[in-house]
């Protein structure tokens, strides 16, 4: 039993740290161009297949050459959806841009197919294996994720914190005319947002390819929960994303110890709806509130 | 005379700041009584706590001797009472007939859509009934040559006059008007205190939030001055106009003192 | 100024609809084959359910994705009324006007709280988790869904062929477009508007916003249970599928394809999201991959409906060939 729960907690905060490079990922778009990519799904997907059906499959890269090429294909391929896509839209009303980035997720979708084909692709000798712990069996892969999304953070906290261009990311995400009017480019942080925020579904294509494997429905799932990690977490910072989805992996994972496994995706929505009527800050929300009636409490005894 | 509207110790608090704090008002009727003061003295917070868009900290507000202390919007406006805002709230993509008859919507909406559905005539009848209303209410306030324009393509200053034609859809026993000549040129104000007045002329008493002294001092009968939060006068106009407190808030201490030494002097 | 009818309401009756309507009704005539009449009363379905779904994106302007989950739960409702409780499909219908009742009711409520994006999240979530139970309740089915349906029925007349369908669903959707013409041209038309426009006024003139957004959602998804059962007794089969989150967005994009408010676009909104993949299709594997680039080309450069940008664009390009200002201002504005 113990063994049971140990390893559901650390398949929970592994798939957590996927949620939360998902939410990461679209934060990044939501605060540099106030629009929600719903096209993510299939970016991941793209992600995966460049890595194994075109690196790995038709160029016999090795593995880790091949992941930073995807990676880098990715990040080139955001720019161009910045030019195309976004920086078009980003004046359009809300649904417009919702439905757009849909039909771009679709595109990309039938793409996929005609290029990869629709066989499920896996990639061989890649984040295989078992670690024992404890006499828990670990799958490595969800360490690999672990430690890849722990980085990746790491590395944006930094980028945010004390970069020039990172700071001047954050003044675009708070007012965009009052930016440009202080000099910084919208235009090109937007597309340098997306460069950032399709390497990030790169990687996450890469690492979840030997869960999932790579197939068109590989991160619709990952997708739909990276959108519920943000909003448990709180809408439009980094820090309440990864809670956010950490908590929604481990809690989802749980669950599956009293309702059947399927309704393991039920659970993550109704989570979410929950949030959103009664902590729409999500889990800031809850750390506000129980701050204010401490200090609320502390005026009453003073 | 009897009273309309009646704020006792009304006081909001936002976070630590005292927004609003123990303010006292009494509209009678028959009255058009302006409430002034310098910027961020707490008028339009005081106003939205009257009509219910903010739930006052503490204090009762009474109208028409009805409690209606934190009372939703709407059913504040069901009572009676209009507003219109500082930045226009208008429908922009009705006509001003429509808008117009939106304002009309609540005297005359009887059950949900299906009760609507099912009984045509009464519908039919309402129906006739708001149009009618509206454009006379049109013709009131000017617009009737505008009627089927839609609200957004309208100039600024026909907009704040559509809204207080809204407002008088509902037949209330109170408007509440915050800064209507606020952004109007003087034509347009001259306008638009020929219409206030023909309002008043129809037995609808006035709230309003005035920065222009031209308006206020013109058209109202009473004055409140409020400053940072507080109540510091009342009167009218021309005991406010000579108010040493009140000359303080707007014109800084220095001017005050200046005058007093004058007036010793 | 009172030349401008782009900027004025027209309320004389137009040619348009009515040739539309003409058309969609002879239409078996021309169309024999089994497979298109079949999408033809697909199309008409959509129509019904973009006709509801106007009420709540096109005139209160607000983002719901969580449509095609109503529209199954109608067809379900139906389905399992008729085949476990043994239910006539007529008198199904009063379970499945419930269902859409409480369906309204229920979403709305979430409606008042959760704004904007947030709005389609939680209708995504919303679709997400009533496709997930009815994928998996061994109750309905699970993934292989309900089959033998029986159809609609008056005395021994069944509606069981494709042209009998086509005509009970005809009747139905001009029924509806009655009932949807009437409400939007009503008091309560004007109150969806006018929570689009501005909430805030809408209260002052004392209305509950609250009510009017509920009614919205509940118009919208009885419209769109009644299109689902209608579905489930038509096609006779249905399955868990057939309602995820794509066929949400594509009841939106009938919408944006229409024009977002706009009455008639709704139903030629609703034709061309259903006949254009089956005209695409002989193109071969790669009809979808067009399909998607038409659609995205539509909702982006015709972001206010198909025939109402066109209009715009000719009435600008006759007003240059004109070479008049006056009219130039006009079309800018």
């Amino acid at each position: 039993m113990q063994n049971v729960l140990f390893q559901l907690i650390v398949s929970g905060i592994a798939m957590g740290f996927v949620y939360a490079l998902v939410a990461v990922e679209y934060t990044l778009i939501w605060n540099a161009c106030g629009l929600l990519n719903f096209s993510h799904e299939k970016i991941i997907m793209l992600g995966g297949y460049v890595f194994v059906g075109t690196c790995i499959n038709v160029f016999h890269m090795p593995n880790l050459l091949s992941a930073l090429s995807a990676i880098l294909i990715l990040g080139l391929f955001g720019v161009l959806i910045a030019v195309t896509i976004f920086i078009p839209l980003r004046n359009q009303s809300r649904l417009i841009a919702v439905v757009a980035t849909v039909m771009l997720g679709q595109i990309l979708n039938e793409a996929a197919v005609l290029v990869w084909g629709p066989v499920a692709l896996m990639p061989k000798n890649f984040l295989s294996g078992v670690f024992t712990f404890m006499g828990a069996t670990i799958a490595k892969s969800y360490v690999y994720i672990i430690l890849v999304s722990i980085i990746i953070i790491a590395v944006l906290q930094f980028i945010f914190k004390k970069t020039k261009f990172g700071k001047a990311m954050t003044c675009v995400s708070i007012h965009k005319t009052a930016s440009s009017l202080m000099g910084i480019n919208v235009k090109a942080s937007m597309v340098v947002t997306l460069l950032i925020s399709f390497m990030i579904c790169a990687v996450i294509g890469i690492i979840t390819a030997p869960v999932f494997t790579v197939k068109q429905q590989m991160a619709t799932m990952i997708a739909l929960k990276g959108f519920c990690a943000g909003v448990i977490g709180g809408f439009g910072s980094l820090p309440a994303a990864i809670a956010g989805g950490l908590t929604l992996g481990i809690v989802e994972n749980l669950t599956g110890l009293i309702l059947p496994a399927v309704f393991k995706d039920a659970v993550a929505f109704a989570l979410m709806i929950l949030f959103m009527m009664f902590s729409p800050k999500g889990l800031v929300g809850v750390k506000e509130s129980i701050k204010s009636r401490r200090i609320k409490k502390a005026g009453e005894a003073g | 005379m009897k009273t309309v509207l009646e704020v006792t110790d009304l006081t909001k608090v936002f976070g630590g700041l005292e927004a609003v704090k123990d303010v006292n008002i009494t509209v009678k009727e028959r009255e058009i009584h302006a409430l002034i003061g310098p910027n961020g003295a707490g008028k339009t917070t005081t106003l939205s706590m009257i009509n219910g868009t903010l739930a006052p900290t503490a204090g009762r507000i009474v109208f028409r001797g009805e409690d209606i202390t934190g009372l939703a919007p709407h059913k504040v406006a069901l009572k009676g009472m209009g507003r219109t805002f500082q930045n226009i709230k208008q429908f922009g993509t009705l006509t001003v007939l429509e808008n117009l008859m939106v304002g009309g919507m609540s005297q005359n909406n009887k059950g949900g859509v299906l009760h609507m559905l099912l009984h045509t005539k009464e519908t039919r009848e309402m129906e006739h009934r708001v149009r009618e209303k509206a454009e006379y209410i049109a013709d009131e306030i000017g617009m009737y040559g505008l009627k089927d324009e839609y609200a957004e393509n309208l100039p600024y200053g026909r907009q704040k006059v559509l809204e207080l034609g809204r407002a008088m859809m509902s037949d209330p026993a109170l408007i509440l008007l915050d800064e209507p000549a606020a952004g109007l040129n003087p034509s347009e104000r001259a306008e638009f205190v020929e219409i206030l007045q023909k309002v008043y002329g129809k037995g609808i008493d006035l709230f309003l939030i005035e920065h222009n002294m031209d308006v206020v001092m013109n058209i109202s009968h009473r004055i409140t001055v409020l400053n940072f939060g507080r109540k510091i006068a009342e009167g009218t106009p021309s005991e406010v106009a000579n108010n040493d407190d009140v000359i303080e808030a707007y014109l800084g201490d220095r001017f005050a003192k200046n005058k007093k030494k004058e007036g010793v002097g | 100024m009172k030349e401008n009818k782009a900027n004025k309401k027209q309320t004389k009756i137009s040619w348009f609809p009515i040739a539309m309507l003409g058309v969609i009704g002879i239409l078996p005539v021309f169309m024999t084959s089994n497979y298109y009449q079949t999408v033809c009363c697909q199309a008409m379905l959509y129509a019904i359910v973009a006709l509801g779904l106007n009420f709540i994106v096109g005139l209160s302007g607000l983002m719901t994705l969580g449509t095609a989950a109503i529209y199954g739960m109608g067809a379900y409702t139906s389905a399992l009324a008729c085949t476990k409780f043994g239910l006539n499909p007529w008198l199904a219908l009063v379970p499945v006007l419930i269902m859409g009742w409480l369906i309204g009711q229920g979403l709305g409520y979430p409606s008042l709280r959760v704004q904007g994006v947030y709005l389609s999240l939680a209708t995504i979530g919303f679709n997400e988790i009533v496709r997930t139970l009815l994928t998996n309740l061994e109750w309905t089915g699970s993934g292989t869904g309900i089959r033998n349906i029986e159809p609609y029925r008056i005395g021994s007349f069944a509606f069981d062929t494709q042209v009998k369908s086509y005509y009970l669903i005809y009747i139905v959707l001009l029924i509806f477009i009655v009932i949807a013409w009437k409400i939007v041209h009503s008091r309560w038309g004007r109150a969806f508007i006018a929570v689009k426009d501005n909430p805030e006024a809408l209260q002052v003139c004392g209305i509950d916003i609250a009510h009017v957004k509920i009614t919205a959602f509940t118009l919208s998804s009885v419209f769109a249970v009644v299109a689902g059962a209608m579905y489930a007794h038509f096609n006779r089969y249905i399955t868990p599928a057939t309602y995820t989150t794509d066929l949400s967005i594509s009841f939106v994009v009938m919408l944006i394809i229409g024009g977002l408010g706009n009455f008639w676009g709704c139903i030629y909104g609703a034709y061309i999201v259903a006949f254009l993949p089956q005209l695409l299709r002989p193109i071969g594997l790669s009809y979808k991959l067009i399909y998607a680039l038409i659609m995205m080309c539509l909702v982006v450069f015709f972001p206010n409906g198909l025939l109402r940008d066109t209009k715009k664009y000719l009435m600008r390009r006759k007003a240059m060939k004109g070479g008049v200002a006056d009219e130039n201002r006009a079309g800018s504005n």
